[in-house]
């Protein structure tokens, strides 16, 4: 079954919502965590998919579900923010240091995991409206014209947010230690 | 140097001619095959930074939808009449529903009492074993623990149907239920003042059997 299908089948289909959670909840959850923190990622998961199943009957299938959701996610985060008053950068104690622990590991991988650190605070040091950009082509693997729509921007403007975001990140891939 | 038909190209943004137009541009220009190799440097590296969601969070995600009934198919005779007749019949069974069956004098006073106020879970204050050594916040658990037991609470149900339909609750998390349900905390063994009646969780100290009970 398409997503389409699944999300206009989930009001009534318990399996068809499950199947939607399931195949979008590494991306919505990756999305959630650098964009918000990790610290509010969970409820804004949880919040994510509640409004996904009360507004599914009002989803028009036109094979766009990937933008539907992540529009979802990025509106009630924008609305956690203007409720709590909280910062809209993630600290790099969000992003970074609490990465789940992997197994010990040789040099090499260390170096990729440190990588991978510095990769996650680079981007929670973006400003925002990069970020967004970012996240939402990387893990919403959107087009460039979807998220221009998704966050109501002219393409030009996502497309040079995307090349601002490439050009801070640069640095945080060449050298791990940046 | 094209930065923006990088990413469109990558993104399979380009038409087939543009699309062609650019990979011959590429075989002349270093910037743009730089650029283009950051491009998916960068999504490689995203992609390697990707999480799935905590199983628990899943499971709750998806026991909350409840699947609606299926639409009345008998309403489909309705179109035939129109608009108008359908609005009527619609407002007539409205009507009929909203003065529903005759009612008991007991049961007129009962639903005229307003409901009990929402005192639990939103204003609980995790005690400090309870919440983020970091952050002072309740921990994520507890706070998804909450939401479970402010479900089964609005629900009514009893403490049987909650071991059943709760069961994060109900096994994980069996001093919520024994505050939702004050009457029956002897069914799980426990002992009612684990959390006020305002839902306050009492200190380590107070309940040290369940000091570091739930997980971060």
């Amino acid at each position: 079954m398409d997503d389409d299908a699944l999300i206009q089948a989930c009001r009534t289909d318990s399996e068809a919502f499950r199947t939607l959670v399931e195949r979008y909840q590494a991306r919505i959850y990756s999305f959630l965590i650098r964009l918000a923190g990790r610290d509010a990622a969970e409820d804004l998961f949880q919040e994510t998919w509640l409004k996904v199943y009360e507004n599914a009957h009002r989803y028009e299938a036109r094979g766009k579900a990937a933008s539907w959701l992540f529009k979802i996610a990025n509106n009630l985060t924008r609305n956690h923010w203007a409720k709590s008053g909280r910062r809209k950068f993630v600290s790099a104690d969000d992003a970074a240091e609490r990465l789940p622990d992997r197994a010990p590991q040789p040099h090499a991988a260390l170096e990729q995991e440190e990588s991978r650190k510095g990769l996650a605070a680079q981007i929670a040091a973006l400003p925002v409206e990069q970020r967004q950009v970012l996240l939402m082509r990387e893990y919403g693997q959107m087009s460039f014209k979807e998220i221009a729509e998704t966050l109501d921007i002219p393409l030009g403007t996502a497309l040079s947010r995307m090349n601002y975001a490439l050009g801070k990140l640069r640095n945080a891939l060449e050298d791990p230690h940046a | 140097m094209h930065e923006n038909r990088c990413l469109l190209y990558e993104s399979g943004e380009l038409d087939g001619a543009e699309a062609a137009e650019f990979e011959r541009h590429l075989k002349g220009c270093a910037e743009c095959r730089e650029r283009l190799a950051l491009v998916r440097r960068v999504h490689r590296a995203s992609g390697a930074l990707a999480e799935d969601a905590p199983r628990r969070l899943v499971a709750a995600v998806v026991a909350r939808a409840r699947p609606e009934p299926a639409a009345v198919p008998w309403l489909v005779f309705l179109r035939p009449l129109g608009l108008a007749a359908g609005a009527a019949f619609a407002a007539a069974l409205l009507m009929y529903a909203l003065r529903g069956t005759p009612r008991t004098p007991a049961e007129t006073e009962a639903s005229s009492v307003p409901p009990p106020p929402r005192t639990f879970p939103e204003r609980a204050v995790a005690a400090p074993e309870f919440a983020s050594a970091r952050t002072g916040r309740p921990r994520a658990a507890f706070r998804s623990a909450l939401d479970d037991a402010e479900e089964f609470r609005l629900r009514g149900l009893d403490a049987d149907a909650a071991r059943v339909q709760f069961p994060r609750v109900a096994v994980a998390r069996p001093r919520l239920i024994a505050d939702v349900v004050p009457d029956r905390p002897a069914a799980f063994g426990l002992s009612p003042a684990v959390f006020s009646p305002e839902g306050v969780a009492v200190p380590a100290v107070a309940a040290p059997h369940l000091s570091g009970a739930l997980p971060d």
